[in-house]
């Protein structure tokens, strides 16, 4: 379902998608030319452990060279600050809650014309992740990737960008 | 195997993973999942909650004089310590229990 908003001097700010993926492991979203920032919002999705997402550009997808990392905090005295580490490089990894489920919020800017920058956290449960990270690409985005290692059964992904 | 391409139209279609993309998800590494912690505090009053704290006592005492000094000068216990394993081990507790006592302790101001 696409939509976007009129900016006042008749612009697109913001665009966007919102799909509910079910039954797949890959959602591949082409990206417009020119986009600065994206966000990527899930809602009621489960997010099994291993879940990354890749930005593309016309050469196709880029299965590594992304650097972050994560951590898991959180409000329990289980959790108070429960470790993490360095991401395995194969894309940036999508912050989970505690048990798989809720939602999440990645933000992903343009830093330069091909270096995206990624940060995130998962909705507030026993445990919340972060995450962050960096990749250069050799050319312009053209494709952003989302990568679960079992199939989605239920909720949905937007992805929001802005020029 | 499907993926969902939508492009920028938003039109969405269902197109077949490549066979490395297949081979890939199912190499996918498992992310590391969050260790769990416990101050002794917590712990000590979560084991006596449980009526497990003189059971775990008997335990340490048997264990020799290094395990009772790690139990002693130990503030935040790890789940997958060395003492803590070889405890639930020792006494034999099953993962419901494990998960009852980090619960407990993880309830307490």
């Amino acid at each position: 379902m696409p939509f976007s908003f009129q900016g006042a001097s008749g612009a697109v700010p913001i665009a966007g998608l919102m799909v509910s993926p079910v039954g797949v492991s890959v959602v591949d979203f082409a990206i417009p030319a020119g986009v600065r920032r994206l966000t990527l919002l899930s809602s009621g999705l489960y997010v099994p452990p291993g879940v990354i997402v890749r930005l593309g550009t016309s050469s196709g997808v880029l299965t590594s060279g992304y650097n972050g990392v994560q951590h898991y905090i959180g409000p329990s005295a289980n959790y108070p600050f429960a470790g993490g580490g360095v991401s395995s490089g194969m894309g940036f990894d999508a912050p989970r809650s505690e048990g798989g489920n809720g939602s999440f919020c990645m933000t992903f800017y343009r830093l330069s014309p091909n270096a995206w920058n990624a940060a995130g956290q998962s909705k507030n449960g026993e445990y919340t992740e972060i995450v962050s990270g960096n990749i250069i690409l050799p050319s312009e985005l053209t494709t952003f990737r989302y990568i679960s290692p079992v199939a989605i059964n239920v909720g949905s992904l937007q992805l929001l960008w802005e020029y | 195997m499907k993926k969902l391409v939508i492009d920028l139209d938003g039109v969405e279609s269902s197109v077949d993973l490549t066979t490395e993309e297949i081979a890939e998800l199912q190499q996918m590494a498992i992310a590391p999942t969050p260790i769990r912690t416990v101050d002794k505090r917590r712990l000590r009053t979560a084991l006596h909650r449980l009526g497990l704290l003189e059971s775990l006592t008997v335990a340490v005492n048997a264990a020799g004089i290094e395990a009772i000094m790690q139990w002693e000068d130990t503030t935040v216990f790890h789940e997958d310590s060395q003492l803590v394993q070889a405890l639930i081990l020792g006494l034999g507790w099953d993962a419901a229990i494990v998960d009852s006592i980090f619960e407990t302790a993880g309830s307490l101001l």
